[in-house]
């Protein structure tokens, strides 16, 4: 089961602009279902892992994906290459990378479209497009739940509905996200008034990259807080409205940064420009950074040079995803240095 | 124009950033080995990220009511064996039983955090009996196999049998589902 680390595409929605384009990067509904009288992954012995993991790939092989256009990996049998490389897509999350034992991955990469195996639920059912098409992903994830429904019981109560190992997620199991690239309302400063404002409305911001140290390349993912006592479609439908809202400011932004600081932001974008023009290593969030402001004098016709999709250029540039072109035993410093020239080249400079 | 790191205050900084703390946003310069430093040390820290909102909830309300505690730490799930503090500690329950077992003490979590307690949406529709007698296959496979580990040969004679008349009883059902 084990793949030739080479052979794992990037996924197709990372290249693909949608509705909401440049602001609106991508749209993601996740299910999260737990199989009736397994324990949670968190509390399973290797026994109920082998035992949840079966039923679920079984599911997936009958109902599914009878055609066998998913692709399925066993935790375990993932190089570290592979997984670091899965979680800079964010096809798995972090946990799963650092402890793969027992976890699975099915996934259509064509699709956008996947089931994280034993990560902390059972199932985590996802479906991922590019722009603004919030009520199409859950759609898509509803209609994947469907069919796993007919093979597998669900751990689920009458009062309480889908039961998930945390009570965060219980209800509906369904987290709704956009991930918005957002460089004018950080350089004006107004992001923090908007994510004030929609924390108050049971809305997550977040940054995807550098949630640590900082939010680098000014993408910020928004989601929903509540998964109990709203309804899957509402859920949905809100997130749209939100990240509506979120755009306007943005343009507004814009506008005021040409009118009010013109210069300013003329001199930053041809900056950074100038600096993967012409820099022989780059840091990852420095070159997220600057690939943000670049994109950002594209946007405000403030530079001239071919335009491109933030995601993927995100994804390409990434560790694991630089270290796929080098030998192997490369070096961090190896990783910087192959940057700058893998940008240049992916920026046709 | 500051061009240091903030943090060492030596090196040049090439990093920008923006730091959210609780809706809170500030612009964060560093040099590499810094935001390199930073990174790994907090990577860690972020994996549960929901988590310190559902544990302050708990932690504010046992202010309040001190005489939960004792029982609160003694309810354990007889299911899965997971105690109140355990999940108090990790934020996870360790099965669908635990929403029962810690009742009241779990509700009021999950009120604080979701401001309701009755799902209104998607219901799964009935399982068809092919899925629950897979299920069970499943779970005698793997029976079967522990035994012959551990060489209990009787045993696993009899989980066998039980195998083999699930297969029957699955065979007809797919049969029957399929002239439907």
């Amino acid at each position: 089961m084990t793949r030739n680390k080479s052979t794992l595409p990037i996924q197709e929605y990372l290249k693909k602009e949608g509705p909401g384009y440049p602001f609106v990067l991508s749209s993601r509904a996740r299910l999260a279902r737990n199989l009736d009288g397994v324990p949670f992954p968190q509390a399973a012995n290797e026994e109920n892992l082998e035992i949840a993991r079966g039923m679920v790939l079984e599911a997936v092989a009958e109902a599914v994906s009878p055609q066998r256009e998913w692709s399925m990996f066993f935790g375990e049998e993932l190089s570290r290459d592979e997984l670091e490389m899965m979680t800079e897509e964010r096809l798995i999350s972090r946990g799963f990378a650092e402890q793969p034992r027992g976890k699975a991955l099915a996934v259509y990469f064509g699709a956008g479209e996947g089931i994280v195996v034993n990560d902390e639920d059972h199932a985590r059912i996802q479906a991922v497009l590019p722009g603004a098409q919030f009520m199409k992903a859950l759609e898509n994830a509803d209609k994947i739940d469907g069919k796993l429904e007919s093979e597998v019981q669900y751990w689920y109560d009458h009062k309480l509905g889908y039961l998930t190992s945390c009570p965060t997620n219980v209800g509906t199991g369904l987290r709704v996200s956009a991930l918005l690239h957002l460089p004018a309302l950080s350089i004006t400063g107004e992001i923090a008034k908007t994510i004030a404002a929609l924390g108050a409305r049971g809305i997550f911001v977040r940054g995807i990259y550098g949630e640590g140290t900082g939010v680098a390349g000014n993408i910020f993912q928004l989601s929903n807080r509540k998964t109990l006592g709203v309804k899957e479609e509402e859920i949905a439908s809100t997130i749209d409205a939100v990240v509506k809202l979120v755009v306007e400011k943005e343009k507004t932004s814009r506008k005021v940064i040409l009118r009010e600081q013109f210069i300013e932001t003329a001199d930053r974008v041809s900056r950074a420009l100038g600096v993967i023009e012409r820099a022989k290593r780059m840091f990852f969030f420095e070159a997220l950074e600057l690939i943000s402001l670049v994109k950002l004098g594209i946007e405000l016709e403030l530079l001239h040079i071919k335009d491109f999709n933030i995601l993927h250029v995100g994804a390409a540039i990434s560790p694991y995803h630089i270290r796929r072109e080098l030998e192997k035993d490369t070096s961090d410093e190896d990783v910087n240095t192959k940057r700058a020239p893998i940008l240049r080249r992916m920026l046709d400079l | 124009m500051n061009i240091f790191c903030d943090e060492c205050k030596k090196n040049i900084a090439t990093v920008f950033l923006t730091k959210i703390s609780s809706n809170e946003v500030s612009k964060v310069q560093l040099c590499e080995d810094c935001a390199r430093k930073m990174e790994e040390t907090t990577q860690a820290a972020s994996l549960l990220s929901f988590l310190p909102q559902v544990l302050a909830g708990i932690q504010g309300l046992e202010e309040h009511i001190p005489d939960e505690i004792l029982s609160d730490n003694l309810s354990t799930c007889e299911s899965c064996g997971t105690s109140w503090s355990d999940f108090k500690k990790i934020g996870f329950l360790g099965c669908g039983s635990c929403y029962e077992a810690f009742g009241d003490s779990l509700l009021k979590v999950i009120r604080e955090f979701q401001e309701s307690e009755e799902h209104i949406g998607k219901a799964p529709a009935k399982l068809p009996e092919k899925a629950r007698l897979r299920r069970k296959l499943l779970e005698l496979e793997k029976r079967l196999e522990r035994q012959i580990a551990e060489e209990h040969y009787e045993a696993a004679a009899s989980v066998r049998d039980q195998i083999r008349e699930i297969e029957g009883k699955l065979k007809e059902t797919v049969e029957k589902s399929d002239k439907e």
